[in-house]
């Protein structure tokens, strides 16, 4: 599993601008935080990699139904801070209730997932991930 | 096939070469490639150059003003990384991108300590985690020396140059730059023009180069087809010329192969029945010669074979072997099957002519000679023994030299009335002049050309010097012509597009026919007579009364004159048979409306029985010799 997120995260080099690629790495997050089998995601606003549905999530309008929420602004509302919420800038992870990011820095892929929140919300990452701990 | 053979020589190295010019082409630019890399890694090693002394002035600073554990320092002091990072960004400029230092955590990760960066999404915080990409980093820290690695997969950045700070032999930490992108698509843009015109330049060259190589290909492929006879499959003429270029004929016995009787099998079986022929028997010849042997169809019904001189028996089996084989069994056509046989003149020393035309003559020779000995045969021609010494006939050669040098020339002997004694037309006679000058009779030279291209020629000149004559002369003419002349498509259209169109020339002039066998091909015979009638030209049948010349011919073909054979005329008033028969072909001309004439007229005697018997006309050497200036 480390190796194909190295060998994806490799492809996103490779190829920066193929958003497919990156929502096959949001795949694999999702995969890790949830234990559903296609687990609900919500994505507070428009972003290109996560705007259609797969086989492995599906993405829903509110919160309420989601069991992931992608965190692309600065603020979330209330009623989303208790889904496993998983960022999408280094500052997101200010937020308590944010367990882990995905963003792009000095032209790098960066993971973080912190390590205290994922207990609090009973996760644990697979050996894959467990490397982006902190 | 060794011309083939040396043909693919050149081809091949011209198939190695093109390649080769190819990948040379493709090679330069190739290089210039390289040159690029090297000329951007001169730039970049100087870029670098630059940035490795200032960070060592930078990381000097900071040992100075924070002490050799200065990291430690910085990390527990916000301020002092503040002022640190403000002195850190002095470094940065239009080449530098982003410029951090990192320090290495007990877990040996890297993690921002500071960072010039001012966009908030792409500063790296303290303590933050810096997830490299590449093993720069790790080497740099192992190595403790300035590693740098390319960005190819990040946008905007070219290099990433990882500097290690080393204290107490360790590494604790590593300065970043990431130089931008701009410097290296200016420097890619300054080479840009000049990597165009080399790629410009290569691709044009391989194209070129790839143009070439198929015109080649073609071509030869042309000029392999254009050195095949289509109908046999053989080579044909222009490849002897083009072999005969590169390799001198004393490498070869001369065989050349002349079909009998092939005329015939056109005229009368037609010519697709002609192509069926010579196809079949040029895969008989192959069927039976070896692969060093080479055999061109020469035109016609003409072949030659090269055969590698070695021994002379070895050839003159080969070329009994080909024409047994020939002769072995029946060409199968439409409607019937046909016999056919081959003459052939071998030239064992072509060495010995001074070129390849001299070797053909000598084979030429040859094969007339085998002809003159009543064909299906191979004969060998010794120029030392001429045919002249043989059988007192001039050699091929010697006619084509006079038809050349102009020795042929023409006589004349009267035809006189009978009656008054007066000239009624002349016989034109062909005579061939010798280098001694001495008259050679047609009786010595004909025979020889007989059945050749010469004879055609000889016989043109025949209808040349008649038509001269008639131009100058008001008189009547008769020339001799052998019917198979008139089966020969060539010589008959040439008579008939020279008097076709001179209808009262034409009235003037009688042929003379001299039959052989073609003659009993009435049908074909009649309907050739009757071409010439019909543009006003006369028929007479010559040595009316002897061998094959009977009364038969009166029957089928429309004739104008009967020329009475000599052995009727010598001696006739002391041969009463002659007589009889004389006074019954007359008596036969007579009623037919056709008109007669006596040759070989020599005495009185004989002058005055052929007058009493009722002939018209009369010649000999009573009346008057042949005289060469008698008209012309």
């Amino acid at each position: 599993m480390k190796n194909i997120l190295l060998i994806l995260l490799s492809c996103t080099l490779a190829f920066a601008d193929d958003v497919s690629l990156e929502k096959k790495i949001y795949e694999s997050f999702f995969d890790a935080l949830s234990t559903e089998k296609t687990p609900k995601v919500y994505v507070d606003s428009k972003k290109e990699s996560l705007s259609l549905s797969s086989n492995t999530f599906t993405l829903v309008n509110s919160c309420k139904e989601a069991d992931i929420v992608v965190m692309t602004q600065s603020d979330l509302p209330e009623v989303c801070q208790s889904k496993i919420v998983f960022g999408t800038r280094y500052h997101h992870l200010k937020n308590d209730f944010v367990v882990g990011a995905f963003f792009w820095q000095k032209g790098r892929p960066n993971i973080v997932f912190i390590e205290d929140r994922l207990i609090v919300k009973k996760i644990t990452l697979p050996e894959s991930l467990q490397d982006y701990l902190e | 096939m060794r011309f083939i053979v040396n043909n693919g020589k050149v081809f091949t190295l011209l198939l190695i070469l093109f390649p080769l010019l190819g990948i040379s082409a493709s090679y330069l630019y190739v290089q210039y490639k390289e040159t690029k890399k090297e000329i951007v890694a001169i730039v970049q090693e100087s870029m670098l150059d630059k940035k490795h002394e200032l960070l060592d002035n930078y990381i000097n600073y900071l040992q100075n003003d924070y002490g050799k554990d200065f990291v430690e320092t910085l990390k527990k002091d916000e301020d002092k990384r503040k002022h640190a990072e403000q002195t850190l960004r002095l470094m940065q400029n239009s080449e530098v991108q982003y410029i951090y230092l990192l320090y290495i955590d007990k877990k040996q990760k890297l993690r921002y300590l500071l960072d010039t960066t001012k966009e908030v999404n792409e500063r790296g915080e303290f303590r933050q985690r810096f997830f490299p990409q590449k093993d720069v980093w790790k080497n740099a820290q192992k190595s403790k020396k300035t590693e740098v690695a390319a960005q190819d997969g990040i946008d905007k950045l070219w290099i990433t140059m990882a500097y290690p700070v080393v204290l107490n032999d360790k590494t604790q930490a590593l300065l970043g730059i990431d130089f931008s992108h701009k410097e290296y698509v200016a420097v890619k843009a300054t080479l840009l023009p000049l990597e165009r015109i080399y790629l410009y330049s290569t691709v044009f060259i391989t194209i070129m180069l790839f143009s070439a190589f198929v015109q080649l290909i073609i071509y030869y492929r042309h000029r392999k087809k254009s050195f095949i006879d289509p109908l046999t499959g053989m080579f044909n003429r222009q490849y002897l010329y083009e072999l005969l270029s590169r390799y001198p004929v004393d490498k070869f016995h001369v065989l050349l192969m002349d079909l009998d009787h092939f005329k015939q099998v056109n005229d009368i079986y037609g010519h697709d029945a002609g192509d069926i022929v010579l196809s079949t028997v040029a895969q008989r010849i192959r069927s039976v010669i070896r692969k060093q042997d080479i055999l061109i169809r020469f035109g016609g019904e003409e072949f030659i074979l090269l055969i590698p001189a070695k021994d002379i028996n070895i050839s003159m089996d080969l070329a009994q072997r080909i024409r047994k084989h020939i002769k072995a069994s029946p060409i199968s056509l439409e409607k019937c099957e046909l016999n056919v046989t081959i003459s052939m003149g071998l030239n064992p020393l072509p060495g010995e002519s001074k070129d390849f035309d001299g070797a053909m003559k000598i084979a030429d020779e040859g094969l007339y000679k085998a002809k003159q000995m009543g064909r299906d045969r191979v004969e060998i021609y010794d120029p030392n023994v001429t045919s002249k010494e043989e059988h007192g006939l001039e050699s091929l050669c010697t006619i084509k030299d006079a038809l050349e040098l102009e020795h042929l020339f023409c006589m004349y002997q009267p035809i006189f009335n009978v009656h008054t004694l007066e000239v009624h037309s002349y016989e034109l006679l062909i005579r061939m002049r010798d280098e001694e000058n001495n008259i050679i009779e047609p009786e010595k030279f004909l025979p020889v050309i007989f059945n050749t291209q010469v004879y055609v020629h000889v016989t043109k000149r025949v209808i040349d010097f008649a038509v001269s004559t008639l131009r100058e002369k008001e008189i009547d003419l008769n020339i001799n012509l052998d019917v198979q002349d008139l089966f020969n498509g060539e010589i008959l259209d040439y008579l008939l597009e020279t008097f076709e169109n001179e209808p009262q020339m034409a009235q003037k002039l009688t042929i003379e026919i001299y039959e052989n066998k073609e003659l009993l091909e009435y049908e074909l015979a009649a309907r050739y007579i009757k071409k010439v009638q019909d543009i006003g030209i006369k028929i007479a049948l010559n040595n009316f009364g002897k061998g094959l010349v009977n009364i038969d011919h009166l029957l089928n073909i429309e004739v104008n004159c009967l020329k009475l054979d000599a052995s009727l005329i010598h001696n006739i008033h002391q041969n009463e048979k002659a007589q009889k028969i004389v006074a019954s072909i007359q008596n036969l001309a007579d009623t037919m409306n056709i008109e007669s004439i006596a040759e070989h007229v020599e005495t009185k005697e004989e002058l005055e029985m052929v007058k009493h018997l009722g002939v018209t006309y009369a010649q000999g050497y009573l009346l008057a010799r042949p005289e060469e200036d008698f008209l012309c």
